[in-house]
Order: C-alpha cells, then structure tokens, then sequence
C-alpha cells in the first residue's frame, strides 16, 4: 500500500513537472506505463499498428491534461480509463470493416518467440478464444487476468457497476474454461 | 465458512484477497473438496490464459510520443510559409473589396447627385493620401474631398 502511495505522489509530481512544460516527465511517465498501455491495447485490438496509435494518442492525452489533473483518482486508473475508451472507439470502427479470424492470427507475428511450437499453438488458441469473447468480457478478463486488476478497479477503469463486472468476469471465464477445455485435457 | 462463489475462487487465485481472507478460504479448501476441485480447474484455466504473453521490447511509445509534441509545438509557433502567404492573399482579397465598394459608391453617388463636381485648379497639390489611394487628384473622386471640405468652412 505504502508503494502504492509512493507510485501515488510520484507520479502527481511528473504531472506538475509536465503542466510546468519539462517533457522530460512526459518521457518518464511514457517509459514507465508504455508496457501496460501497449500489451492493453494489444489483447483487445490484435494489431501492433492500431496499439501503437492508441498507446501515442494515450500519452498525448495525458500531455494535454497536465494544466489541469487533479489527482482525485489513482494515476493508473485515470490511464487505464483513457486506454481503454480509446480502445472501445477503434473496436467500433473496427466493427464497421470486421477482419477475418486469418488476418487476426498472423497479425501478431511479434508475440515471445522463443516458445516452443506447442506453446505457439496454445497462445494461438487462447487469443482466438478471448477474441471470441464478446467486447466487454473480453475486456474485464484481460483487465483482470493481464492487467492484474481488482474487481474494485476495472469498475473504477470501466465505470460499469460491481455487479456487471462480476457477471461480466464470471461469464466470460466460463466462457473460456469451454473454449479451453481441449487444451487442459492435453496439458493435464 | 459456506462454499466459495466463482468471483472469491478467481481473487484467491490471482492472489487479491487480503490476508484475513485468505486465510479463511484456504481453510475452507482444506475441509471440501468441491471447491477444492473448483479451485483446481480454475488455476488450470489462468495458467493456461498466463501463456499468451506479449513482447513489446520492439516498441519505443515514449521518443515517438515526444517528437511528435514537440514537431506539433513547432508547427504551431512557427507557421509554414503557405500559411503565412495564405494569410496575406486573404488581407489582399479584403483590400480589393473595399477599393471596389469605394468605386462603386463613388459612381453611384455621382450619379444620384446630378450635380457637376467643382473643378480643381491644375496648379493644387495632390494630397499624400490621394496619392496613396492611387487616384487621380483632378479626377472624379476629389470632387467629394473638396465638397467635405468647403461645407467644414461653412460650419466655422
């Protein structure tokens, strides 16, 4: 918790630094929080280019807002917010021009390649699982799953009521333990 | 302690219950072996869901995000010369506005009034805002500055 709080007033000091104009805070805050923006957008859009604009745009965002944040929410959960409706939007354009699950399979060429053919096979099959998942339980696992957020924060990110996001979480994961079940069988 | 629901069993999992709370479940677990099993199949699942890793070491977010600020910046203290230049066709396309409605004005005044403009001695100097306006001194225009001027000498 006491990291927390240090992450906390850590990062309402780099946004006075940016409000004052030192990029240089700009350039910390986008070091520290581009892994978690990036792999975010990532799961949910499965295109490295569509991430990459989202995760600019986020910072950008945040550039702007500098003059006038108040740290009323936690810094991480006003990023994540800003993803994740950035992330909503280009889902819906996306809608309007679907891609085929083809496109969606090679698209994430730059995934660990040091896994084993297996492992390749199984990562394929998880991903096309939770893209299977319809759009807001597949963002409720990936914020819960790869995220590591609480139920308490993917409301506050989300802004959707407790009770939806546990029907959100518990429908998708039941979703996927289907989806899934073939490979536990092999792994088991 | 009653069985665990499917929202307790993911938190004990991922490690987010406070420690009270663990505590309790995990003696729970210990005494039933439904939810013993629940719990099982569940950590398989996020196991299994944790192989899908992302590496993102290829992707530089933070230099590209401040060039792009700082290019946006300069663009916007110092414009482009098009910018500049389209600014000034603008100022010109007003200029020739008002030199044409002066024109006009000039024509229609001339023709509702019906009255000979006085005439002006060839030897008067033209004045430098007549000349600036690029019109004739004995032309048809000074007719309206000599008017103005004989009624203020009226007045006094």
């Amino acid at each position: 918790m006491d990291n927390m709080t240090d992450s906390q007033t850590n990062e309402t000091e780099l946004m006075r630094r940016l409000a004052l104009g030192e990029m240089d805070a700009l350039s910390e805050i986008a070091k520290k929080y581009q892994n978690r923006v990036l792999s975010l957008a990532y799961r949910f859009l499965n295109d490295w280019s569509k991430s990459e604009d989202i995760a600019q745009e986020t910072f950008i965002r945040i550039y702007k807002a500098a003059g006038t944040y108040k740290p009323q929410a936690r810094f991480n959960t006003w990023l994540y917010r800003i993803v994740v409706n950035l992330c909503l939007d280009e889902q819906r354009k996306q809608a309007k021009a679907p891609i085929s699950i083809e496109e969606t399979m090679y698209n994430g060429a730059s995934d660990s390649e040091s896994s084993s053919i297996e492992r390749k096979e199984t990562i394929e099959i998880v991903k096309k699982a939770i893209n299977e998942l319809p759009e807001r339980q597949k963002l409720a696992v990936i914020l819960h799953r790869y995220e590591n957020l609480s139920y308490d924060q993917i409301c506050e990110v989300t802004q959707w009521s407790k009770s939806a996001v546990e029907s959100l979480l518990v429908r998708a994961y039941a979703n996927l333990r289907e989806k899934l079940k073939k490979i536990e069988n092999n792994i088991k | 302690m009653k069985c665990l629901n499917d929202i307790e069993i993911m938190e004990f999992i991922s490690d987010k219950l406070d420690a009270e709370r663990k505590a309790e479940v995990q003696e729970h677990l210990a005494s039933c072996s439904e939810c013993s099993q629940r719990v099982q199949e569940s950590s398989t699942l996020w196991d299994t869901l944790g192989q899908w890793e992302v590496d993102i070491a290829s992707h530089n977010i933070a230099d590209k995000v401040i060039a792009k600020i700082e290019k946006s910046e300069s663009t916007r203290k110092h414009p482009k010369f098009f910018a500049r230049h389209e600014f000034l066709m603008d100022a010109l396309k007003i200029a020739a506005s008002i030199i044409i409605a002066i024109g006009i004005g000039q024509k229609l005044g001339k023709i509702s009034a019906g009255e000979k403009p006085p005439a002006i001695a060839s030897n008067q100097e033209s004045p430098e805002y007549i000349a600036a306006l690029g019109l004739d001194w004995a032309g048809d225009f000074t007719w309206l500055v000599m008017e103005e001027d004989s009624s203020s000498q009226e007045n006094e």
